[in-house]
C-alpha cells in the first residue's frame, strides 16, 4: 500500500536531518538520480561506507513523504526532487510557524499580525498609499 | 469603537442565554435520576438483555445528560489548554527589557521576528519583540504601541477567551464559532481605530503594517485584509450569519422541547441511574466490535 496521506500531514514538509539532507542535496543539485547515484555521491571520499540498502530507505522514506516523486524507468527507479531548495526552504518557514500557532493557537492573545496569509498586491499598495501620506 | 464591543456583548448575551438553558437542562437531568440502587437480580437481568429496554424517558435523558457533561468538558477544557499554553508561552519568553509607557509597561522579548501581541487575561501586559523594536521607526513603533494599549485597556485577552470558551462549550451552536472569529476580527479593526487615533493619522499604522508584512518569512505572519480596508474607510461589520443565527434559534428551541419532553416523560420514582448504566453493559458487544474495527483500521493505514 502507498502511503500518499502522510504527504498531508501537518507537519508538511518534513524537517530533514543528516542522512536526508545529504540525499536531498544530491538530489537538488542534479535534475533526476538512482539510488545507486545518491550512494555514489555520499559515499565519495568518505571512511565510513553506507549499504545500498541504507539509502534505499530513505529515498522510499522521502518518497512516501512527498519529498521525491518516482518513476519506473526499466528495472530502475528514477527519482525527481517534489520542489526545488527554495521552495522548500519557504514552505518549511512556513509549516515552522504553522506549528507554533498550533502549539500556542490555545493561548488567548491579542497578536499585531497574526493572520497566516499575506495581502495581495492591491491592498499593499493601498497601504503603501497610506504610509507614504505621512 | 461600538461595533466589536457591542458584538462581544451580543455573543456573550446569547452565549449567557446558551448557558442558562444547559444548566436548565443539567438540572431536569439531575432532578429525574434516582440514585437507588436496584436489586442484584434486576441488574443482570438488564445486563443479560441484548437489546437495550430503554424507555423514551431513559433516552431523553441520557441524550440531555450527554449534552450537559460534553458542554461543561468543552467549557472547562478552553481554561485548561489556555492555562497550559500560557504556561508553555511565558516560559519561551525571554524577557531583555521593558519600555516605560504609561500606563502599560512594554516587555521587550528576545526574538528575530518583528512580533507584537498583548497577553495576560487579568493583567494584560504588552510584548514587542526586539526584532520589532529594531525594524520599526519611532512613529510605527508609537503606532503598535497604541493598537496593542487599546488591547490591554479593552482586556482583549480575556474577553477572547470568554469568547473560546463560550464556542466550545456551545459546541452545539455553530454560530457561537463564527461570533468568536468575529470579535476577533472586530478587535483588531477597533485596535487599529485607536492607533490612528493616539497617532494623528493612518501612515505610521500602515507603514508598521508593511514593516511586519516585510519582515516575515514569507506567508507566515500578515495584516488580515479587512484591517487594510477598513484603514481605507470601509465600516466594520458584524457580518453574523443570519442562516446560523437563526439555526441556533432552532437547535435551542429543540432542546428546550426536548428537556420539557424528558421532564413530563419521568415516572414519579425517577429513573434509576444504576439501571441507565446497565443499559450500557447490554451495548457493550456492539462497542467492543466498533473498537475492534477502529484498531484494526488504524494498524492498516499505520
Amino acid at each position: 500500500m502507498d502511503r500518499d496521506n502522510e504527504t498531508e500531514a501537518p507537519d508538511f514538509p518534513m524537517p530533514l536531518h543528516e542522512l536526508g539532507a545529504r540525499v536531498m542535496n544530491e538530489v537538488w543539485e542534479h535534475d533526476e538520480v538512482t539510488v545507486r547515484d545518491v550512494l555514489a555521491a555520499v559515499n565519495d571520499g568518505e571512511d565510513r561506507q553506507l549499504a545500498y540498502t541504507t539509502i534505499m530507505t530513505i529515498m522510499g522514506r522521502l518518497h512516501r513523504r512527498g519529498m521525491l516523486s518516482r518513476e519506473r524507468r526499466g528495472r530502475t527507479d528514477v527519482y525527481r526532487a517534489a520542489f526545488s531548495r527554495d521552495q522548500y526552504v519557504g514552505l518549511r518557514a512556513r509549516a515552522e510557524v504553522e506549528a507554533l500557532v498550533e502549539q500556542f493557537g490555545d493561548t488567548a492573545l491579542a497578536h499585531f499580525a497574526d493572520q497566516v496569509d499575506s495581502l495581495d498586491p492591491e491592498r499593499r499598495v493601498a497601504l503603501k498609499r497610506l504610509a507614504d501620506r505621512g | 469603537m461600538a461595533s466589536a464591543r457591542n458584538l462581544f456583548r451580543f455573543t456573550v448575551g446569547i452565549g449567557a442565554l446558551s448557558v442558562l438553558a444547559v444548566i436548565a437542562v443539567g438540572g431536569i437531568v439531575l432532578s429525574s435520576l434516582s440514585f437507588a440502587v436496584p436489586s442484584f437480580a434486576e441488574l443482570l437481568e438488564a445486563c443479560r438483555r441484548l437489546v437495550p429496554a430503554a424507555s423514551l424517558a431513559d433516552i431523553l435523558l441520557t441524550a440531555l445528560a450527554s449534552l450537559g457533561l460534553a458542554s461543561t468538558f468543552y467549557g472547562v477544557r478552553v481554561a485548561f489548554r489556555h492555562h497550559r499554553s500560557r504556561r508553555r508561552l511565558l516560559s519561551r519568553l525571554e524577557i531583555v527589557g521593558q519600555l516605560d509607557r504609561a500606563p502599560y509597561p512594554v516587555q521587550v522579548v528576545e526574538s528575530p521576528q518583528p512580533q507584537a501581541f498583548c497577553f495576560g487575561s487579568l493583567r494584560p501586559r504588552i510584548y514587542l519583540s526586539t526584532g520589532a523594536v529594531s525594524a520599526l521607526t519611532p512613529a510605527e513603533l508609537d503606532a503598535v504601541i497604541a493598537h496593542e494599549t487599546h488591547h490591554a485597556a479593552q482586556r482583549d485577552p480575556l474577553r477572547i477567551l470568554v469568547a473560546q470558551a463560550l464556542r466550545d462549550a456551545l459546541f452545539f451552536l455553530p454560530v457561537m464559532r463564527h461570533a468568536a472569529e468575529r470579535y476577533r476580527a472586530l478587535a483588531e479593526l477597533a485596535a487599529d481605530e485607536a492607533a490612528v487615533r493616539q497617532t494623528g493619522d493612518a501612515a505610521a499604522l500602515a507603514s508598521a503594517m508593511l514593516t511586519f508584512e516585510a519582515q516575515a518569512p514569507t506567508g507566515t505572519v500578515g495584516i488580515a485584509p479587512e484591517r487594510v480596508d477598513h484603514l481605507l474607510g470601509q465600516p466594520p461589520r458584524w457580518q453574523l450569519s443570519l442562516s446560523l443565527l437563526g439555526l441556533g434559534a432552532v437547535t435551542l428551541t429543540v432542546i428546550a422541547a426536548l428537556s420539557a419532553a424528558a421532564a413530563l416523560l419521568v415516572p414519579a420514582e425517577g429513573v434509576s441511574v444504576v439501571m441507565l448504566l446497565m443499559q450500557l453493559c447490554a451495548l457493550m458487544p456492539v462497542l467492543g466490535g466498533a473498537m475492534l474495527v477502529l484498531i484494526v483500521r488504524r494498524s492498516m493505514l499505520g
